[in-house]
């Protein structure tokens, strides 16, 4: 009723987004970056976080590129402020960024290995997802 | 040399077991629902902890790589351990008899409207009336929510906003297919008919501010009028008034006006229709006490048909849900409820002797729910 709901609500979805999205990059990193598991970490856990990652980049895409098409459930996956961040912040380079995490859902599909050039994308993702929450949090708690 | 990344972990691990401590420390004494809550936190709060162990433990921690991946993680959990001390933690410590009866009365809806999860902690701790605390699972109210029946509608709006968050499949996700698909429409025929590039961005703006989080707002005050019925409406027109005018809106919620046009739609669609009118007649004796007019657009900001249709994609997503809509409720199981609808028509009675009416309900439900 209060603002502050809304706004726990909104911080809510978008501290989820964040660590989903983090938590795959950072597996993935790990595994194609420094070519190794972490510990507990299997060939599954790596599956698992290809699963993930391409289901988020999935709907991110569709989102970034949404202009004139209809909008679909999956879209609903990316919080609309890590959508406005991100838009912001590559600005005129929105449609290489396109091109970019496009590239990486092709990748994730054909289980590809990830290179340095994907991970640089995929952590300007990372960056506007996490100051996304961390703004929500800092409306939330007025710190 | 410890990396500052280091040292902020093993501040964090210090202040997460500290916080476990003193929720170790309150256990003793605590009401069941209380300590439901508290070994829930405890529970999320040792994942927490453990977490920071592993982070603190993994030999790629310094990793240039991958460090700013691990300063996001440390991010999320450091704002888990604040909003646990700030809320739960307080909760917990105070405990008091007003906190006490919010959380039995919350319980006790939970367990009318078929709310399925465990039922939040609540604390009449608010300076910003009533709150939903997603993260924590925490509702909070104002200082004398304990001992008043007139607002209490609003604990079911509070409700709504977890449901809301939780159920996204079933709720927010077909709401926002039927609001995106609306306003392409609208901006498609705007196109064909040529309109102004000011209407055009006027639909824009409405647009987004529907998808971005107006859309909440109005799905839980449905959810509510769906648990709680035309007392939901009542109190929505009782806090119009002390807000004032019922055509502002902000960025975050959307105007009161057109809330009231959506609490009508889901009385209509659950055979309400005469609560509805009379809530309607209510609202035009409240709009002719307050000068505000509709701002220019304000029509088109609002449009009725999409309330319509997001009000019905609301209904079937609580009757998908298995709740319990307001008009099946029966009296001797519904206690809030009842409580709730008897205390507005008393008030609609009698506005003169209702403090007393009031009071003797206050200590009958206290009764019921403290000592049953």
């Amino acid at each position: 009723m209060s603002e502050l709901s809304i706004i726990a609500h909104d911080y809510a979805l978008n501290a989820e987004f964040a660590r989903k999205f983090n938590d795959a990059v950072l597996t993935l990193k790990r595994r194609y970056l420094l070519g190794r598991l972490g510990k507990g970490e299997t060939d599954e856990t790596v599956k698992e976080a290809r699963l993930d990652l391409r289901s988020l980049l999935g709907s991110l895409v569709a989102a970034l590129q949404d202009e004139g098409k209809p909008w679909t459930a999956d879209q609903a996956q990316v919080p609309a402020d890590v959508l406005e961040r991100l838009r912001k912040r590559v600005k005129g380079e929105l449609q290489e960024t396109i091109v970019e995490l496009r590239g990486v859902v092709d990748d994730l599909a054909k289980g590809a290995a990830l290179r340095g050039p994907a991970f640089r994308v995929l952590d300007v993702v990372c960056e506007a997802a996490d100051a996304t929450a961390s703004a929500a949090f800092r409306r939330l708690r007025r710190i | 040399m410890p990396s500052l990344l280091q040292k902020l972990l093993l501040d964090l691990k210090r202040r997460g077991n500290w916080i476990l401590g003193e929720l170790a420390a309150v256990e003793k004494g605590l009401p069941a629902d209380f300590n439901t809550h508290r070994k829930g936190v405890a529970q999320r709060l040792t994942r927490a902890v453990a977490l920071v162990e592993r982070m603190l433990c993994d030999p790629d921690l310094a990793d240039p790589k991958l460090e700013p991946n691990f300063f996001m993680d440390f991010k999320r959990v450091s704002e888990l351990i604040v909003s646990v001390e700030d809320t739960s933690l307080l909760i917990l410590k105070r405990c008091s008899p007003e906190d006490r009866f919010l959380t039995s009365l919350l319980g006790q809806i939970c367990r009318e409207v078929g709310y399925k999860d465990p039922p939040p902690l609540c604390g009449a701790l608010s300076f910003q009336y009533f709150q939903a605390l997603m993260e924590t699972d925490i509702v909070m109210t104002p200082q004398g929510q304990a001992s008043e029946l007139l607002a209490l509608p609003d604990l079911y709006h509070e409700l709504a906003h977890f449901v809301v968050f939780r159920q996204r499949p079933a709720l927010e996700v077909p709401v926002l297919a039927i609001i995106h698909k609306y306003f392409a429409d609208v901006v498609r025929k705007g196109r064909q008919q040529g309109l102004p590039q000011a209407t055009m961005d006027a639909i824009g703006k409405s647009s987004a501010l529907w998808t971005s989080l107006w859309h909440v707002e109005f799905a839980c005050d449905m959810v509510a009028t769906y648990w709680c019925g035309p007392a939901y409406g009542l109190a929505n027109l009782r806090l119009s008034a002390i807000r004032g005018d019922p055509y502002q809106d902000s960025g975050t919620h959307p105007a009161d006006d057109a809330r009231k046009t959506g609490i009508e739609c889901i009385l209509k669609l659950a055979g309400g229709t005469v609560a509805a009118n009379e809530i309607d007649r209510m609202w035009q004796d409240l709009k002719r006490l307050s000068p505000s007019i509709p701002p220019a657009g304000y029509v088109k900001r609002y449009p009725t048909q999409l309330l319509e249709q997001v009000a019905q994609c609301v209904y079937q997503g609580c009757a998908g849900l298995g709740f319990q809509r307001f008009s099946q409720h029966q009296s001797e199981s519904a206690i809030v409820g009842t409580a709730i609808a008897q205390a507005w028509e008393a008030f609609q009675r009698d506005a003169a002797t209702f403090a007393a009416y009031e009071a003797s309900a206050i200590q009958a439900l206290r009764s019921r729910l403290m000592w049953p």
